[in-house]
């Protein structure tokens, strides 16, 4: 191939070569004439006349050289581009409808890439482990127990590095200089910035003995908040911050982009967890339940890492209080590796999706190559002449390959560029709690990728016709009229390419309607509240400068604050929030049945709520009474689950209860609905509701529900606290029908990828039926005159034409049905409450398709029940 | 020139590989030379020369080098390659075989089948 090219770069020499070479020979052989006796004119015109045609073996002597293939490939290009311009309709379908295939792989690929292939920012991340407990008799564990943490730190073997973070909100109010502020911090170990390969972007990190109990309190900036508050100045480092009320030294500042791995903790700023160095059960104070990350050492197998953190549990395991013992019975400890961390839950939809559109680029090929395959023997005459005039069969398989090339060429140029356009689109698709969908970029890997797709588009599209149109042009067309519907084995083939096109259609059909008939399901079950004018925001004051009793009097004068609000329609606190869940949790006892053991009591939630919580969230009261906010003995209200799982059969009313350490009986005085969690878990949350001056939350959020538009309604709310108290800051702010929109966005994601990945599909394999279809009629105008002749009536026309067009589109349903019970059934795994032998999915895909298809091939049997037998038989 | 047989499809190569082995040419010397060596027998399509001169000269039998001719023009002078003098040997001997096989063929008689 190099020789090739240098042949032709050099073709102006080889040229000149080429000329000297033969007119010396020209020269040698007239002075030979001459000297036999011609004169020179005549020696001259016969040693031409023997040599030859000079083009026509300069020509050939170019072959063997090599130039030819190039000049032939720029001839092909230019006559490519002439047969395009030729038929633009077909062109702009063709690169129109690879373009946005390319495109859609290209940017999912792009996700695939970032999420599962690429190389994860943090240091040596192939060996960073996430360490979780699995407790059987608990519903969720945020993380191990400090405890075991301590433990582990002191102890593992087999582990680089050992980190932990989280352990509890820790918002913290920085005050001094300029305005109080809520700042959304989280503590880490002293580890955890160099595991993560954070390097600071001012000062340090934090040093071994800075995370103990009692060091010197110390903080660390995140890289926002040192812009915006400090200017960004070096001076800082040293400097101290009062935050809660406790001066701390400021010893670094994070670098501009550090994330932590998952996207649930904040990093405005970062304080040292002080954690007691040695395992101690006995210290409830500082006990916290938290995220661990290890660093196995470069050996270390996961099931010898996760072998060594089971035995160090199990040493100490005579220490923990009874309580922990009944709680972690026959627990697990889990170890995931931190890319399955990150993207477990995405990770197999994402390769769903992925399937899904290399199914729509691939229905896009098949729906070219039948286009083509058609265009191929309508073509048959113009290759056949090109044939019999000299063109080699592997010419003109080249000159279609060169055609199909270039479609594929453009296509891929318009691809990526679609693709680069969809990446912005597709971030926001991503859940939000995956900070890696940042990452999204078109880097070397994805244009590989999108380069080997149009290739391989190229082939699917160009071979199958090239070879098709080959057999038939250079075996019959000549014989042949040029206008018959091909062979039956090219009728096969294009056949076969819209049934797989109908049954790849099929599929996607059907996987979207599964999850648009799940996601309508979650999303118009009943919720179980009203968020209709809801609008939430947080208050957490301060427990230094808010203890208990205190609290719970500022709490009230808010509400006092929110009801008065013109416009307001009811006014609540409470510790929690339907689709958040409760503010707490108790270990809980039933009146008249067996204590168990100390720790052996379930650990249930509790939210304390203000009275008017119900109305203001429309929860309904099933039995019983709400809380008049005037109890004078102590009263809880519980949902139905609750009811259900505890008094099962049983009057739940006047049964008492008691929580954790209090000695007093709670009267049950109603039952409440239940609130759903969408698309989060199966089963309905059970829930305690206490009234709120009896439970102390350390966090609420104020309820205001009104039929102001909400914007003024976020102000004069927030007034209602700072009315109080300037100093308090109010937060997450949020209406109840965003925050049901959010909890949904997933869902809502997949469903609208699929179905517009669906949609897609259907419309090209529409356009792929109706093409096929066309091009049968027009193939055979001649037979159907004849038979419209002969006094076929217009409907046994339009039968035929029908007839045919449905037998494929049959055909391929019937084979999309059964890729889609074998393929949908990946999607039960994956899609919660999805049903994937719904048969109303199946049937409803299978409808669409008939319809559309019996749509297609109507415009072209209309078309032929029109045939004038005179016009087309004189025609023909 | 004298009516003479037409060349074998394939003969033309190892005419000219048999023509320059005997000493390098230019195009119209390896036209001569092969009259020369076939007693001006065999008739050599002379447009047919140079692509076969090419050809084998890409399959790399021949070398070429730019000299001067006898009548001081730049001139293209063929040589025989290692690899073309192999190629000349094997299909000589291939040669040979199938002329022993066609005579005896041609010569058999009715009584000796």
């Amino acid at each position: 191939m190099f020789s090739r090219l240098r042949a032709f770069l050099h073709r102006n020499k080889f040229e000149q070569d080429l000329d000297d070479e033969l007119r010396l020979h020209l020269e040698l052989r007239a002075a030979d004439l001459a000297r036999a006796g011609h004169s020179k004119d005549s020696a001259e015109r016969q040693a031409r006349l023997e040599l030859g045609s000079r083009e026509k073996f300069k020509d050939e002597v170019r072959g063997t050289a090599g130039i030819r293939f190039f000049d032939e490939l720029s001839q092909d290009l230019r006559y490519a581009l002439r047969i395009l311009r030729q038929s633009p309709v077909f062109t702009i379908v063709a690169i129109g409808s690879l373009a946005l295939g390319i495109g859609m792989n290209t940017a999912l690929f792009s996700v695939v890439n970032t999420l599962l292939l690429k190389q994860l920012p943090y240091n040596a991340a192939d060996r960073l482990v996430y360490v979780t407990e699995y407790w059987p008799h608990e519903p969720i564990v945020p993380g191990p127990p400090s405890p075991d943490f301590a433990n582990w730190r002191a102890n593992l073997k087999s582990v680089d590095g050992i980190a932990a973070y989280g352990g509890g909100a820790s918002s913290l109010t920085l005050t001094g200089a300029g305005e109080p502020e809520r700042i959304e911090g989280t503590m880490v170990t002293w580890q955890l910035l160099d595991l993560l390969g954070s390097t600071p972007a001012a000062g340090r990190n934090f040093a071994e003995q800075e995370d103990r109990l009692g060091a010197a309190p110390t903080v660390i900036l995140g890289y926002g908040l040192w812009l915006r508050r400090f200017g960004a100045s070096a001076d800082v480092i040293g400097k101290v911050i009062q935050l809660d009320g406790i001066e701390r030294t400021i010893v670094g500042v994070l670098p501009a982009g550090f994330e932590f791995p998952d996207n649930n903790y904040r990093h405005e700023l970062l304080v040292p967890m002080s954690l007691p160095v040695n395992p101690n059960w006995q210290d409830q104070e500082h006990f916290r339940l938290l995220r661990v990350l290890v660093r196995r050492k470069p050996a270390v197998s996961l099931s010898a890492l996760q072998q060594e953190l089971t035995s160090a549990i199990q040493a100490t395991a005579s220490e923990e209080p009874p309580r922990m013992v009944v709680m972690r019975k026959n627990m697990e400890i889990r170890v995931t590796p931190l890319r399955q961390w990150l993207t477990g839950n995405v990770r197999t939809m994402i390769l769903v999706l992925q399937g899904a559109v290399a199914m729509v680029l691939l229905i896009a090929c098949l729906n070219i190559a039948s286009l083509q395959v058609a265009r191929a023997i309508a073509r048959k005459k113009e290759i056949a002449v090109r044939a019999s005039v000299g063109a080699s069969g592997a010419r003109l398989v080249r000159q279609l390959l060169t055609e199909n090339f270039l479609v594929c060429t453009l296509a891929g140029l318009a691809g990526l560029l679609i693709g680069y356009l969809s990446l912005g689109a597709l971030r926001t698709f991503l859940p939000a709690n995956l900070h890696l969908a940042d990452m999204l970029r078109l880097d070397t890997t994805v244009l590989a990728y999108t380069l080997a797709i149009t290739l391989a588009a190229g082939v699917i599209t160009g071979l199958v016709p090239a070879l098709a149109a080959l057999r038939a042009g250079l075996h019959d067309a000549l014989k042949e009229e040029g206008r018959s519907s091909g062979s039956p084995g090219q009728r096969q083939i294009r056949g076969i390419l819209v049934i797989a096109e109908i049954a790849a259609a099929m599929v996607l059909l059907i996987g979207s309607s599964l999850l648009i008939r799940t996601f309508v399901r979650l999303a118009t079950a009943g919720v179980g509240f009203d968020p209709k004018g809801v609008l939430t925001l947080k208050v957490a004051p301060s427990p230094r400068k808010y203890p208990d009793a205190k609290r719970s009097e500022f709490y009230a004068q808010i509400l006092e604050n929110a009801r008065v609000i013109p416009g307001v329609q009811a006014a609540a606190i409470g510790g929690g929030l339907p689709l958040i869940g409760s503010g707490g949790a108790a270990g809980v006892s039933f009146e008249g049945r067996p204590e168990p053991p100390t720790g052996g009591r379930p650990t249930l939630p509790v939210s304390g709520v203000s009275p008017d919580y119900f109305q203001a969230l429309k929860i309904p009261l099933l039995r019983g009474r709400l809380f008049s906010g005037a109890e004078h003995e102590p009263a809880v209200i519980v949902n139905q689950a609750f009811a259900e799982e505890f008094y099962p059969g049983e009057n739940v009313l006047g049964k008492h209860l008691r929580f954790g350490s209090s000695r007093n009986w709670s009267e049950i005085i109603g039952v409440v609905g239940n609130v759903k969690e969408l698309g989060r878990r199966p089963v309905d949350p059970f829930m305690i509701y206490a009234p709120f001056h009896d439970s102390f939350e350390p966090e609420t959020y104020l309820i205001v529900k009104s039929d102001l538009p909400l914007s003024g309604l976020v102000a004069s709310a927030s007034k209602a606290v700072h009315a109080i108290d300037p100093n308090q800051p109010v937060f997450d702010v949020a209406s109840m029908e965003d925050r049901l929109h959010d909890s949904l966005s997933t869902q809502r994601a997949n469903m609208t990828l699929m179905g517009v990945f669906a949609a897609l599909a259907l419309i090209l394999a529409t356009v792929g039926i109706f093409g096929v279809i066309a091009y049968f009629v027009n193939s055979r105008l001649q037979e159907i005159a004849i038979r419209i002749a002969l006094g076929a009536s217009s409907r046994t026309v339009v039968n035929m034409v029908l007839s045919h067009g449905m037998t494929l589109a049959a055909a391929g349903i019937a084979a999309g049905i059964v890729g889609a019970l074998i393929l949908t059934r990946t999607l039960g795994s994956l899609v919660e409450g999805i049903r994937t032998n719904d048969a109303i999915s199946f049937i409803a895909a299978a409808l669409l398709f008939g319809t559309v298809a019996a749509l297609a091939c109507s415009i072209p049997a209309r078309r032929a029940a029109r045939v004038d037998p005179m016009v087309a038989l004189r025609h023909g | 020139m004298p009516s003479s047989p037409e060349l074998l499809p394939g003969t033309l190569d190892l005419l000219i590989l048999k023509a320059v082995s005997l000493g390098p040419h230019h195009g119209y010397g390896v036209l001569l030379r092969i009259q020369q060596i076939s007693g001006a027998a065999l008739k050599i399509e002379q447009g047919a020369l140079y692509p076969a001169l090419h050809r084998l000269e890409y399959q790399g039998l021949l070398a070429s080098e730019w000299g001067i001719s006898e009548n001081n023009r730049r001139a293209k002078f063929y040589s025989l390659t290692t690899t073309g003098r192999k190629r000349l040997r094997s299909e000589r001997e291939g040669w040979e075989r199938l002329v022993v096989a066609m005579t005896t063929a041609l010569a058999t008689r009715p009584e000796e089948v």
